[in-house]
C-alpha cells in the first residue's frame, strides 16, 4: 500500500483542481482518494457545511487515449461524528478496485464550491 | 429480450432479515417461484467486527446453487456480499443465508435481498464486478461492463447504522437497528456498449461504506453473416473456394431463436426474435418501399401528395353541403329534391310533374300563375280589385237590416213573415210606414157597421196617423144588430158579412171578391182619405180654439 499526497494542505480557490494522469502499475488492484475534513483538531479545514467538494477519478485501460469513470463523490464540510463510535470523521474517501490491465492511466479532479482549506491523498494497493 | 427484475422476486423488510445469535447472522426469504432460465442474485450487508466474512447461501429450490460474485468488508466492520445462481427449471422454494466471521463474538444483524432476473445469458462467465469502501455521503461506484445490454446491480453496507440510505438508481434499503444500514440498487435500464457504469449510494450522516457493483450479462448477440449462403452444402467442399467447412444448421437455428443484432449504418440495434410489423405511418428516409398486393384504404380526409390515386368502381355519395374545389363531379341518375327556399344561383330548375300548391297570399312577381280547376271560395268580405267574380248557383241570404247601396234587390217569391210581436216596415212610394204585427183596425168614420165583434185590442191601433191625434177618444164599436145586411165600409162598398163572426183582413178581402193586394190598396186609399178629412177637422177645431183664446 502506498499513499501519496496529491494536494498538500492549503486553501484552494473555488473551481476544479485536476491531478494526473499517472501510470498505474500492473500490480495495483485498488485505489483510494482521501480528502481531509474538519475536526476539532483543526477547525480551519473545510469548516462550513455549505461548502462542497466533489471528487472524480477516471481510469484509462489504453494508455490514456480514452478514460471512463472509476469513482466519484460529493460531500459537505463541517465536523461529522460517527453515530456508532462517537468518533469524528477525519477524511471523506472513496476506495475502489481497479480492473486489471498493463497500460492503465489514472487521472482525477477535485472541485471546490468555495475557497476551502483541505488536503488530498491517493492510496494504492 | 432485455434483462429485467422478475415479479416473482420476494420482498425484504426495511427492518432487515438477518438476525444474529452473537457469532452467526442468518435469515430466510419468503417462498417464491422463479421461472426457468432465470438468474437469482443474493445481495446482503451485515454489521460485523471488521474481519473477513464467510457467507453461506442455501435454498430449497430445485437444482439451484449459488456462486459468490464479490465480498467486501471495511475496517469499521460493515460487510457486503453478492452471489448468483441459475434456475434451470422452475420450482417453488426459499433462499437462506448465513454469515460469520470465523466464530468471533460480535456478529450482528443485517439484511439480504433475493432478486430474480429474466432475459440474462445462461452463462455469466466473464461478467465484471467491482467493490470498494467509502466515507462519502454521496458517491458512485463503477463497474466496467464487458458486453452490450448488461444489467448492473450494486449493494452497499453503511456500518454507521444511523442512516436511511438512498440512491439515484432503483433501490431498496434496510436499516438493521443501529448497527448497520444498507441498500441494493440496480440500473433502470440495461447498459449499452461495454464500458464504465456507475451505481449511486447515498447516506446523509457520516456513512462508512462497503460496496459492490456487478454485471449481469445479456445473451450473446450474433450477426448472422452466413444467412445469405446456401444452408446445405457439401460437407467436404466449398463451391468455388475449395476449402473444407461445415455450416451447422443447429447453430443457425440457435441464432434465429435468439435476439438478432442488425447494424444500420452508424447505429447498433438489437431485435428480439419474433414478427416484424411495419408501421405504415413511418417512412424510411431516402428509401423506396415495395408493398405487397392488397388493399389500400385511403382516408378521404388525406391526399397523397404528388401521387395519383386510382379508385375501384363504386358509389360516391356526395355531401350536398360540400363542394370539391376546382373539380367537376358526375352524379349518378337519381332524384334531386330542391328546397323551395333555396335558389340555385344562375341555374334553371326543372320541376317534375306534380302538384303546385300556391300560397294565395303570395304573388309570383312578373309571373303568370295558372290554377287548376277547382273551387274558389272567396271571402264575402274581400273583393278582387279589378276582377269580376263568377259565383256558382246557391243561396244568397241578405241581411234584412242591410241595404245594398245603389243596388236594387230582387226577392224571389215567397212569404214575408213579419217579426212576431214586432213592427213591420213597408215602403210605399215616397212614404214610410210602420205597422205592428196583428190586426189592422180601420177608421170607424167610414165603417158604418161591423158584422160582429172585432177581437182587435183597443190599445193596438196600428195607424200612425191616429197616434198623432191628441186626446183622441177611443170609440167603442158596438156590435151591430143582427142581421145587418149588407154593410158598407167607406168607399169599398157593401160587404156581405155573416152575423156573429170575426173576420180578419184576408177574409174580408175574400168576401169582397178582391185580391188581398187590391183590397189592401183600397183600404189604404180609404184610410188616406179619412185621414185627410180628419186633418181638416182638426185644423178647423184648432183654429177655433186659437181664436177663442185670442178673444179671451
Amino acid at each position: 500500500m502506498t499513499t501519496v499526497s496529491v494536494l498538500p494542505t492549503a486553501t484552494y480557490p473555488a473551481g476544479i483542481h485536476n491531478f494526473g494522469p499517472i501510470a498505474v502499475p500492473t500490480a495495483i488492484v485498488s485505489i483510494e482518494i482521501d480528502i481531509a475534513r474538519c475536526t476539532t483538531a483543526d477547525l480551519t479545514i473545510w469548516p462550513n457545511a455549505g461548502d462542497t467538494i466533489a471528487m472524480d477519478m477516471e481510469l484509462s485501460m489504453d494508455g490514456g487515449v480514452t478514460y471512463s469513470s472509476l469513482a466519484s463523490s460529493l460531500d459537505r464540510g463541517g465536523i461529522e461524528v460517527r453515530t456508532k463510535t462517537g468518533q469524528e470523521v477525519p477524511t471523506t474517501f472513496v476506495q475502489t478496485g481497479l480492473a486489471a490491465g498493463t497500460n492503465r492511466m489514472l487521472k482525477g479532479s477535485i472541485t471546490l464550491s468555495a475557497a476551502i482549506k483541505t488536503s488530498a491523498t491517493v492510496t494504492v494497493s | 429480450m432485455a434483462i429485467a427484475r422478475d415479479a416473482s422476486s420476494p420482498t425484504t423488510s426495511t427492518a432487515g432479515n438477518l438476525s444474529s445469535n452473537g457469532t452467526t447472522s442468518s435469515g430466510t426469504s419468503a417462498s417464491f417461484t422463479p421461472p426457468s432460465g432465470s438468474w437469482i442474485t443474493i445481495t446482503a450487508f451485515v454489521d460485523s467486527t471488521g474481519g473477513a466474512l464467510t457467507w453461506s447461501p442455501t435454498t430449497t429450490l430445485t437444482g439451484v446453487s449459488f456462486t459468490q460474485i464479490a465480498n467486501q468488508v471495511n475496517a469499521s466492520g460493515g460487510g457486503a456480499v453478492a452471489l448468483r445462481g441459475f434456475v434451470s427449471s422452475s420450482s417453488t422454494g426459499t433462499v437462506s443465508l448465513s454469515v460469520n466471521n470465523g466464530g468471533a463474538s460480535g456478529q450482528l444483524v443485517g439484511a439480504f435481498w433475493v432478486d430474480v432476473w429474466t432475459g440474462a445469458a445462461t452463462s455469466q462467465t466473464g461478467a465484471a464486478s467491482n467493490s470498494g469502501t467509502s466515507a462519502s455521503s454521496n458517491f458512485n461506484g463503477t463497474v466496467t461492463t464487458t458486453a452490450t445490454g448488461s444489467q448492473v446491480v450494486g449493494v452497499a453496507c453503511d456500518d454507521d447504522g444511523s442512516n436511511t440510505p438512498s440512491s439515484t438508481d432503483t433501490f431498496d434499503e434496510a436499516n438493521a437497528g443501529s448497527h448497520a444500514d444498507g441498500l441494493r440498487v440496480y440500473k433502470a435500464s440495461n447498459s449499452g456498449a461495454p464500458g464504465s457504469v456507475n451505481v449511486n449510494f447515498q447516506a446523509t450522516t457520516a456513512p462508512i461504506w462497503s460496496w459492490i457493483a456487478f454485471e449481469l450479462l445479456a445473451p450473446t448477440t450474433t450477426t448472422p453473416t452466413g444467412w445469405a449462403r446456401p444452408l446445405a452444402t457439401h460437407p467436404g467442399r466449398s463451391p468455388g473456394l475449395g476449402a473444407r467447412f461445415y455450416q451447422s444448421p443447429k447453430a443457425l437455428n440457435a441464432a434465429v431463436s435468439s435476439n438478432v443484432a442488425v447494424a444500420l449504418t452508424g447505429q447498433s440495434a438489437t431485435f428480439t426474435a419474433g414478427t416484424l410489423t411495419p408501421n405504415t405511418d413511418i417512412a424510411l428516409t431516402g428509401q423506396s418501399s415495395t408493398g405487397t398486393a392488397g388493399t389500400l384504404l385511403p382516408s378521404l380526409a388525406k391526399a397523397l401528395s404528388g401521387q395519383t390515386g386510382t379508385f375501384t368502381a363504386g358509389t360516391v355519395t356526395p355531401a350536398s353541403a360540400v363542394a370539391l374545389t376546382g373539380q367537376t363531379g358526375t352524379l349518378s341518375p337519381g332524384t334531386l329534391t330542391a328546397s323551395l327556399a333555396i335558389a340555385l344561383s344562375g341555374q334553371s330548375a326543372t320541376g317534375s310533374t306534380g302538384v303546385l300548391t300556391p300560397n294565395i297570399a303570395l304573388a309570383l312577381n312578373g309571373q303568370t300563375a295558372t290554377f287548376t280547376a277547382g273551387l274558389l271560395a272567396p271571402s264575402t268580405n274581400a273583393a278582387l280589385s279589378g276582377q269580376s267574380g263568377t259565383f256558382t248557383a246557391g243561396l244568397l241570404t241578405p241581411s234584412t237590416d242591410t241595404a245594398l247601396s245603389g243596388i236594387s234587390a230582387l226577392f224571389s217569391a215567397g212569404t214575408v213573415t213579419p217579426s212576431a210581436g214586432g213592427d213591420v216596415v213597408v215602403a210605399l212610394t215616397g212614404v214610410t210606414a210602420t205597422f205592428t204585427a196583428g190586426v189592422l183596425i180601420p177608421s170607424g168614420a167610414d165603417i158604418t157597421a161591423l158584422p160582429g165583434p172585432l177581437d182587435w185590442p183597443p190599445d193596438r191601433i196600428a195607424d200612425t196617423a191616429f197616434r198623432r191625434k191628441k186626446k183622441r177618444r177611443q170609440r167603442e164599436i158596438e156590435p151591430p144588430a143582427q142581421p145587418v145586411d149588407p154593410i158598407r165600409v167607406g168607399a169599398i162598398g157593401a160587404i156581405p158579412i155573416p152575423p156573429a163572426k170575426t173576420y180578419d183582413f184576408r177574409s174580408l178581402a175574400e168576401l169582397s171578391g178582391k185580391s188581398v193586394e187590391a183590397f189592401r190598396a183600397e183600404i189604404d186609399q180609404e184610410i188616406a182619405r179619412l185621414l185627410a178629412e180628419q186633418q181638416e177637422r182638426d185644423d178647423e177645431e184648432a183654429l177655433t180654439l186659437i181664436l177663442a183664446a185670442l178673444d179671451d
